[in-house]
């Protein structure tokens, strides 16, 4: 069943139904090795549901899901499989990190010794004997990843690692998922914020309403959002909207001085403003953020969308 | 913070599956909360200084009053030197089944002074007794019955016969009696132990008098060969209880009385001849032992909240995502703190135990009456450490129920009502319908701190414990299946 050699976890056809609600609808795509795998979605996309399935933790209505081409469920010694940060907020807050660590240790057989070395690893060295109760939540986050990383595991899955950390953990967090990437790992990071991702995730996938929307490259995601868009600065606003309006073109204003054009090509939007002697100081083809592609994705797999921000203004 | 340098993934990193790191990572996490520490530390403490206020509490007359019982009534005359006494006993009423009806030698009419006696009962046959011993057993049958009493010296040898012509001894006692003793008939019969719950949850307990009743006839008295003349005279030997110590409702004694007629002899007569049981009635054992009633509350508690804290914090995720086989996370779970549990009920059950006997004795539980229990004998030995089993059962249990309802809160209204509401209402109900109550709750399994047999026994030790036992296996077998099924 394998589609690729180095499909670390594998997921295909994947549904999950709690009661009359379909979470996952017939989910499929692959996580490799030596990548850092984007699994983005709004609220409530079924990411976590997905993860969870993968985990062997839900079990999965149809479909399924496999990790270093096995079920997560038969793997014997897990922690040297795959790590996995569901929930930074699911530690007992009685129990000191060292200790939290330990018995996870413990229950793979892993050496004590590795508990130190994680806990160094993730920076929470010095407070190795605070009790996980009065953690904030960036050391939570921290002392979740090292769990993951206790079994040096080659497949590591991140459920929102990034949420509550401040710009410092941000920056961190971003730098060690590349360098697990680097070091021939598979990491699965999901996020529902898709700015959280720029610069760490190379390959994305992309759910809403429990069905994969893209399963593209970063880099092919961002040409295909930007695809045919051109902005132009002119003085004569009005003027340029009509012309350019009258020749086929979709034209949205997006500042006093500012016209953003689709359907036609940056060629033919200068040729046009030539003809018709109307001026402009900067013609630009667009560049999308991944935030825009993003939002260009998923507006309508969006659940509950009163709160959606976009960033194009209407005329 | 830096960004820190991974090593490269390693095949060194040593891993190690199975059961045995599943135990060791619920140990680890067993004892690293700090409420482990504090209900293990309150299940001990307080089986311990509860057990001690129960102590406090109790109190005991037993050994105030003597160790025999000599009242019956005796139709006598006097007979001096060597002599026998022989007489057939017509027919005897069934008051009791240890009435007695026989014949007596006895020093003086006096309560507790020397004699030795032969008897027949309707439920033991003929029975020779003397110096307030027990009973040595005659033939098994009972009125009529002839029976023949000789004294030579302080030798008295009893006998008994079907036909007055065919005599079998039944035993010879030495009796210091006076050159002149007190020959005749006696009729004694206990009472019956009988226990009255009123509907506002109380009970009193006492003997209803029985009255026994026995005809005799063919009476011969005789020094060597020839008959003793002389009067016979008739008296209830001792007394029964005052008045005033007889509950409402009870049966009260009636003096014995005696009636001759052409030598055949009726007499009636209440009470008893022999020793006094050898202690009172009180468990002290299991008396000791109070405050486990509260300190497996505790342990209880901390089976529950094992479970329910990885419920609520979600740390269960992680549980089952490191240990994917689930019946392996329950099991050393179980064990886990099945272990605690019976460590702190060893501690506070053997603690409980020494500590309380000095109270008791202090109040009256003493020799001979109550003997100081040792931990070597099995009775009390099964009371203290089927204390312990008790009380690991108990938090494997709440364990169990932890896992099935996932919240704190409803799974302490599960499990606390099952233990705390029998223990609330049952005086409240019938009796019959409190001995079932306390036969089908989880609590049936204290019943192990049994060490006597009483009247208020619901089930017994084994019974007892066997129902905890079924308790914590089905709630265990529901759990299993539940955790194996449920998304988590």
């Amino acid at each position: 069943m394998n589609t690729g050699i180095d499909a670390a976890i594998e997921v295909r056809d994947l549904t999950k139904r709690y009661g009359s609600t379909l979470a996952v609808d017939g989910v499929s795509f692959a996580v490799r090795a030596g990548h850092v795998t984007g699994f983005v979605g709004p609220n409530g996309a079924g990411k976590t549901t997905t993860m969870r399935v993968i985990l062997g933790l839900h079990t999965a209505d149809a479909g399924s899901a496999l990790v270093t081409g096995r079920p997560y469920r038969t793997l014997r010694t897990p922690l040297r499989h795959v790590g996995a940060l569901l929930d930074a907020a699911a530690v007992h807050p009685g129990r000191r990190a060292r200790d939290h660590l330990l018995w996870m240790a413990h229950s793979n057989g892993l050496p004590t010794r590795r508990v130190d070395e994680v806990l160094e690893l993730v920076g929470l060295g010095s407070v190795a004997r605070r009790r996980a109760g009065g953690f904030s939540m960036g050391m939570r986050q921290r002392l979740g990843i090292a769990g993951a990383l206790l079994g040096d595991p080659p497949v590591l899955i991140f459920d929102e690692p990034v949420n509550g950390l401040d710009p410092e953990g941000i920056l961190w967090i971003r730098g060690l998922l590349k360098e697990l990437a680097a070091e021939g790992r598979a990491v699965l990071v999901s996020s529902h914020l898709m700015g959280e991702l720029e610069g760490s995730a190379d390959h994305l996938v992309v759910i809403g309403r429990g069905r994969v929307i893209a399963d593209t490259s970063v880099r092919e995601l961002l040409a295909a959002a930007s695809g045919g868009r051109v902005v132009v600065r002119t003085s004569a606003r009005p003027e340029a909207m009509t012309v350019l309006a009258n020749a086929g073109a979709t034209v949205a204003a997006t500042a006093p001085d500012m016209i953003t054009i689709e359907g036609m090509g940056g060629d033919q939007v200068a040729a046009l403003l030539a003809r018709h002697g109307l001026p402009f100081s900067e013609l630009a083809q667009h560049r999308a953020s991944l935030e825009e592609a993003y939002m260009d994705l998923t507006r309508d797999a969006v659940d509950y969308a009163g709160g959606v921000r976009t960033e194009t203004v209407e005329a | 913070m830096t960004t820190p340098t991974m090593e490269r993934p390693t095949a060194a990193l040593p891993a190690r599956d199975g059961f045995g790191p599943a135990v060791r990572a619920e140990w680890t996490k067993l004892r690293s909360v700090r409420s482990t520490a504090i209900m293990v530390f309150l299940a001990m403490a307080l089986t311990v200084l509860l057990s001690m206020l129960a102590a406090y509490g109790s109190s005991t007359n037993a050994g105030s009053g003597p160790t025999y019982v000599d009242r019956f009534h005796f139709v006598h005359r006097p007979m001096s030197g060597d002599g026998s006494i022989t007489v057939r006993v017509a027919s005897q009423a069934n008051s009791h089944e240890s009435a007695r009806a026989g014949i007596m030698i006895k020093s003086s009419v006096e309560q507790g002074t020397p004699y030795a006696a032969i008897m027949v009962t309707p439920g033991h046959g003929a029975r020779m007794q003397s110096g307030f011993k027990p009973d040595v057993a005659g033939s098994p049958n009972g009125a009529p019955r002839w029976l023949r009493l000789t004294r030579t010296g302080s030798s008295v040898t009893g006998y008994e016969s079907a036909d007055g012509a065919t005599w079998t001894p039944v035993a010879t006692v030495q009796v210091a009696l006076p050159s002149t003793a007190q020959a005749g008939l006696f009729v004694a019969s206990p009472g019956k132990f009988r226990v009255v719950h009123y509907r506002n949850g109380s009970s009193t307990s006492g003997h209803d008098e029985t009255v026994g009743r026995a005809v005799f006839d063919d009476v011969d008295v005789r020094t060597a060969a020839a008959p003793v003349p002389g009067q016979w005279s008739d008296q209830d030997v001792g007394t029964g209880p005052p008045p005033e110590m007889i509950p409402p409702g009870f049966t009260r004694s009636v003096p014995g009385t005696a009636s001759e007629s052409n030598g055949v002899f009726t007499v009636t007569g209440s009470g008893d001849i022999g020793s006094l049981p050898p202690g009172g009635n009180d468990d002290v054992v299991m008396n000791g032992l109070a405050g486990v009633y509260f300190g497996l509350i505790a342990l209880m508690v901390l089976g529950v909240l094992f479970a329910t804290s990885e419920f609520r914090t979600g740390l269960v995720r992680t549980t089952l995502t490191v240990v994917p086989r689930r019946a392996h996370v329950l099991a050393g779970k179980a064990l886990v703190v099945g272990t605690v549990g019976l460590a702190a009920g060893l501690i506070g059950s053997v603690g409980a135990f020494f500590v309380v006997q000095p109270i008791q004795r202090s109040h009256g539980y003493v020799a001979p009456a109550y003997p100081p229990p040792s931990l070597t004998d099995p009775t009390v030995l099964r009371a203290v450490a089927g204390t312990a089993v008790v009380l690991a059962l108990l938090a494997v249990f709440g364990l169990a129920v932890g896992t099935i309802v996932r919240r704190t809160a409803g799974a302490l209204i599960v499990v606390l009502p099952l233990v705390l509401v029998p223990a609330l209402i049952s005086d409240a109900l019938a009796p019959s319908t409190s001995a079932w109550l306390r036969r089908l709750v989880p609590t049936a399994g204290l019943a192990i701190q049994q060490t006597r047999d009483r009247w208020d026994t619901a089930i017994g030790p084994w019974q007892g414990l066997g129902v905890l036992a079924a308790y914590t296996a089905g709630a265990l077998a529901m759990a299993f299946w539940l955790l194996r099924r449920r998304d988590a």
